[in-house]
């Protein structure tokens, strides 16, 4: 059996809501019985921001929420996107009359509930935008980019949406510069063992003991392509590799580098690899204008890492070195 | 032979419906396991819980506002994508229709050519991509020539199950373009659309009920 520190599976959502409120006294509050949740303190005239998606993959989404970051979070059920209902709670909860952005991974799931959930509110007279994370370069080729699905590149997708929305431009540049994130963020991840369902006895996929799954999905869904495990820095080299190649990144570029870990893979491997990855960088000429590692975007017990790079310019510099403070990222200027 | 069914005798359906499916929840996040998460049978069994729920509350006269009601509540308590899906399946052709005590078999049959469409407009998916479509477009056209033919209740449900039955058969013939099984390619085939397995059940649950009831 899969041994959890959960009660009923049904209840796990609600249950860890209520740790995390509780963990933060005051700062968040949940938006009546929905799972999603709001920051008790919105600044006046900004456009909202809503992230969310399935729950499951903690700290992303529950976590992403805070000054300079989401207004609201809408969590659905384990790796499940949010209903409609959810999201035009939320979105209600934090328009302030100048619309709200919606920033989620690309996924059918989420695709479909966000628009509807858009509708619903536009019928009750608030606008909405959306830009769709499709970062992970191992989901589909390039000249269908939009197939591809959403991974940790959210992390610095939202870090920029948040800045855009907290220095008060409008619904329709919020949009632009979030989108600008998104283009130039590519993210490929390799998994070693699989995550389950809480409440489920089989894990989302099997592997032997000697193979790896490269560009798995963050749902435990398959990847691409399995291989032999393989050390660190011929891992790193090879996903790195791929990346570069895709957007492309060339020497002189300045980039963000987020090494994420899946939620049992440990803090050592993290440095481990993001040691070798800004090597990789260094090598090619490749300024690497800031480097995280941590596990930001998990799934469950599922061990491997991702590498994520976010190619800067002058405008997202600014929106990145804008001031955060979050339960999951904040940064010396907050 | 049964030509009608009244709103009351919907709603007894739709409860037989639920306990198959839910009941059946382990299969299918099985076959979901198979190609894609592997929880789609959480998620159906979730909404039909709900629906149950909803069902007993009150008394039917309109038996649209049965379609109707069953899947307005999987759309709110499902999410992900069969949330919507399902919740379409049931919800988009009953939703603007005027209150009617009871549907003759072509009455059914457009509720599920408007979801069909319905789902198509908002997912994208295509006969053929791997997804419920290929289970829906084939039970529609069972149940097309079933009501040219005039046949009564039983026999129409038996057909649908039929045609579902087929679409599910194809549909592992096929590459996924659409859902977490779309990065899988090749290794998708062999394997139905998890979908499609759920349509199978839902179908041979009513039609179940009808050999029972009618």
């Amino acid at each position: 059996m899969i041994k959890k520190a959960i009660n009923d599976p049904k209840n796990v959502v609600q249950e860890m809501i209520e740790g995390f409120l509780a963990l933060y006294p005051g700062k968040f509050k949940q938006i009546g019985n929905f799972s999603a949740i709001v920051k008790t303190k919105l600044e006046s005239d900004k456009v909202g921001l809503l992230v969310g998606g399935g729950s499951g993959h903690e700290p992303i989404f529950l976590e992403y929420i805070g000054k300079g970051y989401p207004d609201a979070v809408a969590q659905g059920h384990i790796f499940a996107a949010p209903s409609p209902d959810i999201i035009l709670a939320a979105t209600k909860a934090i328009d302030r009359g100048r619309g709200v952005l919606y920033v989620y991974g690309n996924y059918e799931g989420d695709n479909l509930n966000f628009d509807m959930g858009a509708e619903l509110a536009e019928l009750e007279g608030v606008e909405t935008a959306t830009v769709r994370v499709y970062d992970d370069v191992a989901s589909a080729p390039l000249d269908r980019i939009t197939d591809r699905r959403g991974i940790a590149g959210d992390f610095f997708v939202i870090k920029i949406a948040g800045a855009a929305c907290d220095s008060g431009l409008s619904l329709e540049e919020v949009k632009r510069v979030t989108e600008k994130a998104r283009d130039n963020t590519r993210t490929m991840g390799v998994a070693f063992y699989p995550g389950t369902i809480p409440g489920e006895d089989t894990p989302a996929f099997t592997l032997a003991d000697d193979e790896i799954e490269i560009g798995l999905g963050l749902h435990g869904e398959p990847g691409v392509r399995r291989g032999k495990m393989a050390p660190a820095d011929e891992l790193v080299d090879e996903m790195m590799g791929l990346i570069i190649d895709d957007l492309p990144y060339k020497t002189g570029d300045e980039v963000c580098l987020l090494i994420n870990s899946f939620g049992s893979t440990t803090r050592m491997e993290e440095m481990i690899v993001l040691r070798r990855a800004i090597q990789n960088l260094v090598k090619m000429g490749i300024k690497v204008y800031n480097a995280e590692a941590g596990a930001y975007a998990t799934c469950q017990e599922m061990a491997g890492f991702s590498v994520t790079l976010m190619r800067l310019d002058n405008e997202l510099k600014n929106y990145f070195d804008w001031p955060v403070w979050s339960p999951v990222y904040k940064n010396q200027a907050a | 032979m049964a030509d009608s069914l009244t709103a009351n005798q919907i709603k007894s359906m739709f409860l037989h419906v639920a306990d198959r499916v839910i009941s059946a929840k382990e299969v299918l996040c099985e076959a979901d396991r198979n190609i894609g998460d592997g929880d789609h049978g959480i998620g159906m069994a979730n909404g039909f819980e709900g629906a149950i729920t909803e069902l007993n509350a009150r008394e039917f006269k309109d038996a649209y506002a049965v379609f109707r009601t069953v899947g307005r509540k999987m759309i709110q308590v499902m999410g992900g994508a069969s949330g919507i899906i399902f919740g379409l399946l049931f919800f988009a052709g009953s939703k603007n229709m005027p209150p009617k005590p009871d549907l003759t078999t072509r009455e059914f049959t457009e509720i599920f050519i408007k979801a069909m469409l319905e789902i198509q407009a908002k997912g994208g998916a295509k006969p053929g991509d791997k997804t419920l479509i290929d289970g829906l477009s084939s039970a529609v056209d069972a149940m097309q020539k079933s009501v040219e033919m005039g046949e009564g209740y039983k026999e129409f449900l038996d057909d649908a199950l039929s045609g579902a039955e087929a679409g599910k058969e194809a549909s592992k013939d096929y590459i996924a373009r659409f859902g977490k099984a779309k990065t899988l390619g090749e290794r998708a085939i062999g394997y139905p659309d998890a979908g499609c397995v759920t349509l199978t059940y839902i179908f041979s649950a009513m039609k179940e009920w009808a050999e029972e009831n009618l």
